[in-house]
This record gives C-alpha cells, structure tokens and sequence, in this order.
C-alpha cells in the first residue's frame, strides 16, 4: 500500500515538476520572435531614389530620376501599375517598378530575418482595378509571421466631402469620383498637361491611353484627347460602379470603404 | 520502515509548480508604459515626412500648371509678395497640400491616438503667417530640386481624449522637382524676347538676321532685279521666326519641334520663291537641295537661321573705298577761276616802319599863367614845330621774319605849343599860352616780309634779284617799291622822323604789290593739275554697313586723311628757288585747304542727315536702334545660360503666323475665338518715287511744290512706257511732261554756258554741240534723265573735244571742261525756279502707283485662268522691274561732289503673343502622367482653395507671354539715282497691328 502511495506520490511529483517546467517554457516559445514594425518605420524614414525611363513602345526617352522614401516609392510604384481585373493599364513603366523592387530589396537585405513587402493600391478593398508591387519571398506556411502595415500617400486626390455627399446620391455617383480622381493622375485631360504627339512622352500618353480605351471596350475613334479620355472616364466609371453594387450593401458603406490617397505598405517578417 | 511524517514529492511539486506559473506571468505580462506614445510618435514623424513629400510634389505640379504672375487683389492675393508672387503661390500650395495630408495621417495604435496638423488659415493675417512658416530654397546640381522647410508642424498623441504626448516638428527635406528651375528660364525667356536691341535676345537676332537678307534684296534690286520691297512683312515673319525658335533654344536647350519643321517648311517654300529671288544663284542652289532632302536635320535649321545670303553676296562687313573725287573736283575748278589770288599773295610782300624816339633835351620856353580867377581847364590845343637833321640814332632791329630794308637816323627839335582856354567868372573865358621845346632822336626802321601768302614759309635766298622758272623779277624790285611807298610815298625820311617825334607815326603793316611775271599762271596750272590728280585720288576704306547706319562720317575721315597728307601734298622744297616757286607751293597750298574746308562742310551736312533720320522713322530714338543694331550685325547674339536638364518647349501656337488663326489651327484657341499670334510693322525711311521726302528733308528743295528733276523724269519715263491712263483729273502728263521740259531746258542752257565761258566754239557752233549730244536720247522723260544724271554732259564733252580739238588742248584746259559741264548740271537741276511742280508729278505717281499694285493683285485673284496668270505674272514681274529703278534711299550727303553712297533705312517693329507656352521637364514617376513637370503659362485666373471651405479662393493671374521687339537695319548702295528702297508700301502693316492676340 505505502509502496503504492510513493510510487503515486513520486509520479504525481513528477508530473507536476513537468508541469512547472512547461509553465516556464513554453511561454517563451508562445509569441512571435519578430517585429515587422521596425522593418516598417525603416521603410518609412530613409530615402533614396531611382532612375529609370518609361518607355514609349521600344524608344526610351528621358532619364528620370525620382527620390522619395522607400515606402513612399513602393507605393508609387503600386500606383504606377494598375491593373483593371487582371488587365494590365500601364506599358513601359516596368522599369520604374524594377527599380523600386530593387533599392528596396537592398534596404531590407541588411535584416536579419527573412522580410517581404508588398504595396498595393486600390480605391477599395478588392476592387478590380488595383496596382500592386512584390518584394521578397513569400513567407513558408506554418511559420510564425509578423506584420505591420504604413499607409503612404499617392498623387490621387481623396475628395472626402465629395464622396461624403456622392454616399446621398447612389453608386453611380460614387464610381464617378473614383474614376475621375484615378483618371485625373493616370491620363493628362487637358491641352496643358498633353504632351505634342511627337514628343517622347507624347507617345507614351497616347499608349496607355490606347491600352485603357481597349482595357475597357471603348471605341478607339479619333478625336483629341479630351475627349478620348472623358470616353474612358464614363466607362471606367460604369465599371466600378458596377462592382461597387455588387461588393457592398449601401452606398455610404462603400463611400467609408474607399481610400484614394494612400496606398497600403505590408511588411511581413518571420525567422528562417 | 520509520513513522516520520513525510512530505508527499507531490506537495514539492505544487510548489514547484506554483513558482513556474508566476514566473511565467511576470515575465510574459509586463507592465505597459508610455513607451507607446513614444513608438507612435516615432512612426507618425516618418509619416509627416513621406506627406510632406508628396504634398510638396502636387503643389509643385499644380504651381507649374498654374503660375501666379501678377497676385489678384483679394485678400489671398494680396498676401503674396508683388515682386515673388510665383514663389509664394508655391509655399502656400505647399502648406495647403502640407495641411490636407496631414489630416488624413491621423491614426490609433495600442489605445493611443496620434495626429499632426499644421495651424488653420482662417483669415489674411493667417494667410501670411502660413506662407512664412514655409521656406523654400532651389537646391541640387543644376537647380534640379527644391529645398523645403515647414515650421510648426505640431504632433499629439492622446488616450481616451486625454493628453499623452505633444511635440513640434519643423520637417526639412529636398524634393526633386524642377519648378524654381523652370520657372526662372521662362522668365528669362520672356525678358530675352523683349530685350531691346543691343542687349542678348530677339531684337538683337532679328538685327543679325535682318541685315545680311537686306543686303541681298537691296543689292538685288539695285541691279535692276524685280524686287518691289527690299524688306517686306512676310520676311519679317520668317526672320522672326527663325530669332524666335534659336531663343528658345537659347534659353531651354531646344525649340519648339513643330516650330522647328513649320518654320523649315516655310523657309524653303517662301525662301525660295521669293526671299532671295534674284539674289544669288548658290543661295538658291542651297534652298533647292534642302527642298529635295526628306527631313531638315538640326543643324540645317541654324544656318537657315541665319538666312546667310552666301559668300558673294555684299556684305555690310564690306569695304568700299571713297575716294575725294568730285569734291576735289569742284575745288579744283574753283581753284582754275581764281589762281590769281594765291599768286597775288605770294607777290604782296608786307612792309612797316618801326622806330626808336628818345629825348634827349626838354626846355620850358614858355609856361602857362592862368588868371587868378581862373576855374578849370575848358579845351586845351597843341601844334607842333618840327625841325629834322640828319643825327645820329639807334634804329630798332628787324622782327624775326622781317628784313631791313632802309634806316635812317635823325635828330628833331620839337617846339610844342599848347594854347589853354579857362573858364572865368561871369561866363568868360581867358586863354593863356605856353611853349615847350624837345629835342629828340629817332631812329627808323623800313623793314619787310615777303614770307606772304598760302605757302609754307622757308627761305628764299634769290629772293631780290632777278631770276628764277619766267626769268621773272622775283621781288627784286620790292624794296624799292617798298620804300616807294613807306617812305618817298609818304614824304620822305625827314617826314617820317617828325612824325615819329610827335608819335604820329603810322606803324601798321601794308601789303606792296610787287611785279608778277608774265604767264606766272600759266606756268603754275599743269602743277595743280597733277596735285588735283593727287588729292582726288586720296581715299578712305569704310565698311559699307557703317555707312549705311551712319556710323562712318566719310567727308570727315577724307578731311582727316588730307590733313594728315597735307605736308606731303603742298611739296614745299627746303629753300625756295624764286618767288614764283614760292607762288607755284601757294597755289597748291590755297588748293588743298579748300578741298579740306569743303570736306569739313560736308562733314557737318552729313550729321544732319543723321538728324534726318529721325524725323522720317517711328518710334523714340531710330538713331540708337540703328547704332546698336549694327553693332550685333555679325556678331553671335549672346545665348542664356541653358539648363542642366532636358526641356521640351510646347507653345502655341509652334510657328507665329502674321496670319489670323481660329481653334481649328491651334487648339489652345478656344471655340469661336481667333488671334493674330505675331503682328509686324516695317517702315521705310526714304520710299519714292516722288514725295519729295528726301529732297526736303536735307532742305534740297526751296519750296514746298518743287520736286526733283530726277524724280520727275523717272516717274514721266515709266508713265510714258507704260502708256498709262492720263485722262484722270489731276494726273495729267502733258503737264508733267511740260514741267520735266522746262527743268531739261535750263540744264541745256547751263551746259552751253559752260562752252562759252571757256571761249569755245561760236554762238550756233555751240548751241549745235549740245542739241546733237541730246538727240542720242529719245523721248522726253529719258532726255531728262540723262540730262539730270549727267550722262548729256559727258556726251557734250566729248563732243567738244572732238570738234574743237584746239580749243581744249591741253590736259587742265579739258578738265576744267569736263568739271565745269558736270557741275553745271547739278547747278541747274537744284535752280527751285525750273523744278517741277511736286503736285503734277505726284499725281501721275500715284497712277504708277496704282498700276503697279493691281498688277500684284490681280494675280492672286485670278488663279483660276492658268493662260491669263501667266501672261499676268510676266507683266507683274516687268512692272516690279520698272518699279525696282525708281529712286529709293537717299544720299549720305546731300551736296554737289560728294555723292558716295545712296541709304535706306527699315524701322522694324514686331509684336508676338503665345496663347499658351509650356515647357515639360521630365520629372517624377509614371504613376502621374505624363512623367513631366508642365509650366505653363496662358492668360487665366488662378484659383486655390486655400481655407479648405470647398470653394476655391483667386490667388491671382497666370499671364501670357507677349512680346515686342524693334530695331533699324540700313543698307547703303554705291550712287546710283536708282537707288535703294521699297517701292510699293512705305509703311507696311500686318493685319493686326498694333495689337497680337485675340482679334477684334
């Protein structure tokens, strides 16, 4: 019976030895071992620039050089790229994506954990028109992995008390400002900002400005550029107005939703 | 087994168990404290940066697009400084943009709610201080970038509405935008094109341009080519062009590409045609093969830019000599008339007496004893009584230059008597008498000077003796013609002596005429012949442009040089041989100081005609834009400083038109508006045929009615070949036919005179001479043509020497023939009584006028009828080349003898006004497109919503860019009466003017 007792006592002993073992172990394991938050307010802070050019169908053209903060330029560099379901918007600006992709690469080499960062802009979540650049590996399913997320400020315009009195008046409405406020930076509009046809950056305006009006179906008919591109503005507008009924339930929730003027810097860290 | 109590291993394990689990959770749960707050802010300084940034770009992209010129007079504008409106339309575009970013960082993390702002503009004062707290300053290589500083950037964090953390931020960043840069060259641009001449910019290029392509047309036309308008609007535009398009590569590195191609285009097509039509065959040869090459490459373009006419075209660089020519000419005939004068002066040695008095003896005989009651002295008279012996005296010495003739040494007594009247009581008067009595000695001295007249004076040692070239008397017998006439002439020694005595002696110097040789002027002609040869021959080089612009005072220059060589030319030798030698160096002497006063006449003439050009040209001061013009002729029109940086210049419209445009040509026009993108304006200063102008302006005419024969006669040869119309009222050519009769009889009549003053021929003889020569001729207004341009009076010459051989012998007796009918003609054609009348040529004029310009017309109105165009074209072409001899320009100096070049001159005036001119500036990313800085400038309001109420505030006015150039070219043609000058339009204005841009 004693015998019995100390065998029980001693494994219960044991038992609960373990358990005080494991009470101070294991908690140390619990958490993430990395914090994407440093990796992020780097991106923030440090500048640099870029050169590159944008290339008009095989000729270069000029050398452009941008400077900016890396998450400043990642964020550029998403907006520079929009895609409308897939379709991509923006011939010839590879390189300036590249060149962003790269001096980032070079900043976040010097961590010692594994990060990637990916920027993306899109008037809304999910919406079908959205631009988005890459670096880095993916990370590996079943690690522990870190995030945190900078918003950083693009050339388009937010026009909140716009929207604000767009939510009254229905999607349609909605999908207007949206259209034009992308359209504002994405397409000259007016005689100032066009460039002669013959220049370099002409050339490239009138390519992008072809790749939209096929993107979207719109008749490549002649006229000036005005028109041409409130042509694209109406049916880039129906297209997302189109989306916006589907994806939410009212129009003042997708006027809350919709975010032009900043992109989203996600940065994710985890150990090798 | 023992009975101890034991402890159960399981209790040490609760225990253990116990301790681990707190452990675990004081580790695992620390106690949070604001280090948060501090993260947060961390992260939210890095955001204000990134915003800063972005907000700097838009407002630099939105300054660009719309530039502040001149600040509104609102409560915004005002707030803008007046002399940096551009800058500080910038800063408050940055603190707005600054503003609106940072509102929209505001964000929470971990509980902690974080935001930056920057203070609200509510109110002007607010405005200000928003503008100061931002400082702006051009930085990097190149002025590529901007420097950027915000004050006061203020940064909260909070937790549950409670304050947590506060502090200030004053960001300071480069951002890479080119807007200080571009701005500043658009700027100096726009400067650059309005500069005057002289100074680096249009004018300057336009001078440059405008001077060689002159040159060619009015050289062209001064042979008789077909041109009507040696500089004529259309060119303008062209040239303005070209100066245009090589400023803006001047100032931004490149030009307009469509101004480029258009302005190409339109060189080779105009240009060709009709620029440099006629001018020269290699220039046109060059055209030819830019038409047939496919694309203009650059560089092809700045040698047409500078429209170089080719090598053998004259230059204003060009010299040209002038010689002294007529003006010796007509001094020498001058001369001829009046030989005797200088050889009369040299032969009127000058003579005087000098002397010495010294009084030796002084005895009162008898002295006044005035009444006691006697007052003043009323009148006082004294006689003298003189006795003369032969004494002994000192003379006085001859003057250096001076040589004794005579002296004579004598003693006088002198009585003086000197009668006193006094006043005396009660109105009389008393007279009293006394007598002095003086013994002197005088000495006089007869002495003379034959250094007399025009020559250099050196000795002459044979001066007294006979001898010398005529065997002549030299001035031998001058010393008895001199004592002749100083001392018998006037008494005698003894006389002289008592007149000396009593200081009456007349001691000036007289001029005694010695004997001239026989034929003295005849033996001294053939020498101021040869001298005449001499000085006529005597030139200056001037470039031809310094001529035109009145630079170069040629009179003056040849007065200069005849002074330098006068020495050389009067050719006195060491010692004269005889006093006809002397004579002979006097004669040439007299010879060449008239030809230098003459040329000093002229030199002042040709001022006032420098003077006359003000008056016959527009604007404030020709005679300055015509001396600075010249100066930038051939001279590379200095270049801006270009950026570091490519530019792209966008303007519209690309190729400034004279032309009014709509929007269907330049787009930037808005619907239903037109504009007249550049207005031009070129006067000429001396444009006949018949106005008088010149003619009046150098006060050639003494009446208001009268005009020149030469004017007339071409007016009357063109209406006649023509067979004009006539029937009109006022312009009837029988009375211009009978005044241009009258003006030719009056030169005939000079011419004959000539003949007969030289003792030529008889009567009838003469009279015939003159009647052939002119029957070479044909028709009324021809003969008076070569009448009045002298070509009947070298027919009369030659005629006369052919049939009077004897008569004219000898080489000075033709010249002085030649020269005497020359300048007859010009002395007949300025007699106001036989000039016809302005009024009667005028009117005939004007039919010519009128003919010329419908021909021109006329055949752009009937394009239709290709026969019929032809056939017009043709009489187009041969009335422009009738029209192209008609007088133009005007003499330098309007003066007998001193007609060297014929002058014109174009007041040019050019206007010009961009609807819009950008230029991009590759910068920033593709997410904005295009990847370009835009500047634009365009007249429009400029709005922002600076309080964030929605509704947008005016900040100002973005302006325009406009310009105005002017500037004076002149060419000068050797003298012919054709002249250079436009024929059709004096003052050619564009539609437009004076006033670019819109239409009215």
């Amino acid at each position: 019976m004693r015998a019995v007792s100390t065998v029980v006592d001693v494994m219960v002993c044991l038992l609960l030895v373990s358990a005080a073992v494991a009470a101070l172990a294991v908690p140390a394991v619990r958490g993430p071992t990395v914090d994407a938050s440093h990796s992020a307010d780097a991106l923030g802070r440090t500048t640099t620039n870029v050169t590159f050019r944008v290339d008009a169908a095989g000729s270069g053209g000029p050398i452009h050089r941008v400077s900016g903060t890396h998450a400043g330029l990642l964020g550029r560099a998403a907006l520079s790229d929009l895609h409308l379901d897939g379709q991509g918007l923006a011939p010839g600006t590879a390189e300036f994506q590249t060149a962003v992709e790269n001096v980032t690469e070079r900043a976040l080499a010097w961590s010692g954990t594994r990060t990637s960062v990916t920027a993306t802009w899109s008037p809304y979540p999910d919406a079908p028109l959205a631009g988005r650049v890459h670096v880095g590996a993916r990370p590996p399913t079943g690690v522990d992995v870190a995030t945190a997320t900078v918003r950083v400020p693009v050339p388009v315009d937010d026009h909140g008390t716009e929207l604000d009195s767009a939510a009254s008046e229905g999607y349609a409405a909605i999908g207007r400002i949206v259209a034009g406020n992308v359209l504002d930076v994405a397409l000259p509009r007016d005689g100032i900002r066009t460039p002669d046809r013959a220049s370099h950056s002409g050339r490239v305006t009138r390519r992008r400005l072809r790749v939209y009006e096929e993107a979207l179906g719109v008749d490549t008919a002649d006229g000036d550029i005005e028109t041409r591109v409130s042509r694209v503005e109406s049916a880039l507008a129906e297209r997302l107005t189109a989306d916006l009924r589907e994806r939410f339930e009212s129009p003042p929730a997708a006027a809350a939703a919709i975010r032009l003027g900043t992109a989203r810097v996600v940065v994710r860290e985890w150990e090798p | 087994m023992n009975q101890r109590a034991r402890v159960p291993f399981a209790l040490v394990g609760v225990l253990l168990l116990g301790a681990s689990g707190t452990i675990a959770v004081s580790v695992h749960d620390p106690v949070r404290v604001e280090p948060a707050v501090d993260a947060g802010m961390d992260r939210l300084t890095a955001e204000v940066h990134t915003a800063l940034r972005a907000a700097v770009r838009d407002a630099a992209h939105g300054a660009a697009e719309h530039p502040v010129v001149v600040p509104a007079n609102t409560s915004v504008g005002r707030a803008l400084s007046e002399h940096r409106p551009f800058e500080d339309a910038l800063r408050l575009r940055i603190y707005e943009a600054t503003a609106d970013r940072l509102e929209r960082l505001t964000n929470r993390r971990r509980g902690v709610s974080l935001s930056a702002s920057l203070p609200d503009i509510d109110g002007k004062g607010s405005v200000r201080a928003a503008i100061e707290r931002v400082h702006l300053a051009p930085a990097g290589p190149k002025g590529r970038a901007i420097a950027v500083r915000v004050e006061d950037v203020r940064l909260r964090a909070s937790r549950d509405g409670r304050l947590v953390g506060e502090s200030r931020l004053e960001p300071d960043l480069v951002v890479e935008t080119p807007i200080l840069l571009v701005h500043d060259k658009v700027t100096r641009y726009q400067r650059r094109l309005n500069a005057s001449v002289g100074r680096p910019g249009l004018a300057s290029r336009l001078t440059a341009v405008l001077y060689p392509v002159a040159w060619a047309r009015g050289y062209a036309q001064f042979r008789g080519q077909p041109i009507e308008n040696v500089v004529a609007n259309r060119h303008l535009a062209l040239v303005t062009n070209g100066a245009v398009l090589a400023e803006q590569r001047a100032s931004f590195g490149t030009s307009d590409p469509v101004g480029r191609a258009v302005y190409g285009r339109t060189i080779v097509e105009t240009g060709m045609t009709d620029l440099v039509r006629g001018t020269n065959s290699s220039t046109v040869a060059r055209l030819n093969r830019l038409a047939r090459a496919t694309g203009l490459r650059e560089s092809d373009n700045e040698t047409l830019a500078r429209l170089e006419p080719g090598r053998h075209s004259p230059q204003p660089s060009d010299s040209t000599t002038i010689e002294i020519d007529r003006t010796a000419d007509l001094a020498y005939l001058r001369a001829v008339r009046s030989i005797d004068e200088p050889i009369g002066a040299t032969y009127s040695p000058a003579a005087r007496v000098r002397r010495t008095v010294r009084t030796v003896h002084r005895e009162r005989l008898a002295a006044h004893h005035p009444p006691d009651l006697a007052g003043g002295v009323l009148d006082s008279h004294t006689t003298y009584d003189t006795t003369v012996e032969d004494g002994s005296a000192t003379p006085p010495t001859s003057r250096p230059g001076w040589h004794e003739i005579a002296n004579y040494s004598r003693r006088v007594v002198v009585e003086e008597h000197t009668a006193k009247q006094w006043s005396m009581p009660g109105n009389a008067t008393a007279v009293t008498t006394g007598t002095v009595r003086l013994e002197k000695r005088v000495g006089l001295l007869i002495s003379g000077n034959h250094t007399v007249g025009p020559a250099p004076n050196r000795p002459i040692p044979s001066v007294h003796s006979r001898g010398g070239p005529l065997d002549g008397p030299n001035l031998a017998d001058a010393p008895e013609r001199i004592r002749e006439r100083l001392v018998e002439g006037r008494g005698g020694p003894d006389a002289l002596a008592a007149r000396a005595a009593i200081g009456r002696l007349d001691t000036d110097a007289v001029r005694v005429e010695a004997a001239i040789p026989e034929g003295l002027a005849g033996w001294i002609a053939p020498n101021l012949s040869a001298l005449h040869d001499e000085v006529s021959r005597i030139s200056v080089s001037v470039p031809r442009g310094e001529i035109a612009t009145f630079q170069a005072n040629v009179p003056g220059m040849l007065a200069e040089r005849l002074g330098a060589r006068r020495e050389e030319l009067v050719d006195p030798p060491q010692t004269y041989g005889s006093v006809a030698e002397r004579a002979r160096v006097g004669v040439r002497a007299a010879y060449v100081d008239r030809v230098q006063s003459m040329l000093a006449e002229r030199a002042a003439q040709a001022r006032t005609g420098r003077e006359g050009l003000r008056d016959a040209l527009p604007g404030e001061d020709p005679e300055r834009l015509l001396r600075d013009g010249y100066r930038e002729v051939g001279s590379p029109v200095r270049g801006a400083d270009p950026p570091g940086i490519p530019m792209t210049v966008d303007a519209s419209p690309s190729y400034l038109t004279v032309k009014r445009i709509g929007h269907q040509t330049v787009p930037a026009i808005p619907q239903n508006g037109s504009e007249h993108p550049l207005v031009v304006r070129n006067v000429n200063a001396f444009s006949l045929p018949t106005t008088g102008v010149v003619e009046a302006l150098f006060g050639l005419l003494s009446g208001p009615d009268k005009t020149s024969l030469r004017s007339a006669a071409r007016v009357l040869e063109i209406a006649t070949a023509r067979g004009l119309d006539t029937s009109a009222p006022g312009r009837d050519v029988s009375a211009l036919e009978a005044d241009v009769s009258t003006g030719s009889a009056r030169i005939q009549a000079g011419l004959v005179a000539v003949l007969a003053r030289n003792d030529i021929g008889s009567r009838n003889g003469r009279r015939e001479v003159v009647r052939t020569a002119i029957e070479r001729w044909d028709g009324t207004g021809t003969r008076a043509n070569a009448l009045s341009n002298g070509s009947v009076a070298e027919a009369v010459y030659e005629a006369t020497v052919e049939r009077w051989p004897d008569a004219v012998e000898t080489v000075p007796e033709r010249k002085r023939l030649a020269v005497g009918l020359e300048f007859a003609v010009e002395t007949a054609r300025d007699d106001e009584l036989f000039q016809p009348r302005q009024s009667v040529v005028e009117g005939t004029a004007d039919t010519v006028r009128a003919v010329l310009g419908t021909a021109e017309t006329g055949l752009a109105e009937r394009v239709a009828d290709r026969t019929r165009r032809r056939a017009e074209a043709l009489t187009t072409e041969r009335a422009a080349a009738i029209a192209a001899r008609l007088p133009g320009g005007v003499p330098v100096v309007p003066a007998p003898g001193m007609w060297y070049a014929m002058v014109n001159a174009w007041h040019v005036q050019v206007r010009g006004s961009y609807v819009r001119f950008a230029v991009r500036v590759p910068n920033g990313a593709p997410d904005r497109m295009p990847p370009e800085l835009t500047y634009v400038r365009e007249s429009a309001p400029v709005r922002l919503d600076v309080d964030g109420d929605g509704s947008a505030e005016r900040l100002g006015e973005n302006r325009r860019i406009d310009f105005a150039a002017e500037t004076v070219v002149a060419v000068a043609v050797p003298p012919k009466p054709q002249g250079v000058g436009d024929v059709t339009e004096r003052d050619e204005k564009s539609p437009g003017w004076p006033d670019p841009g819109p239409a009215k």
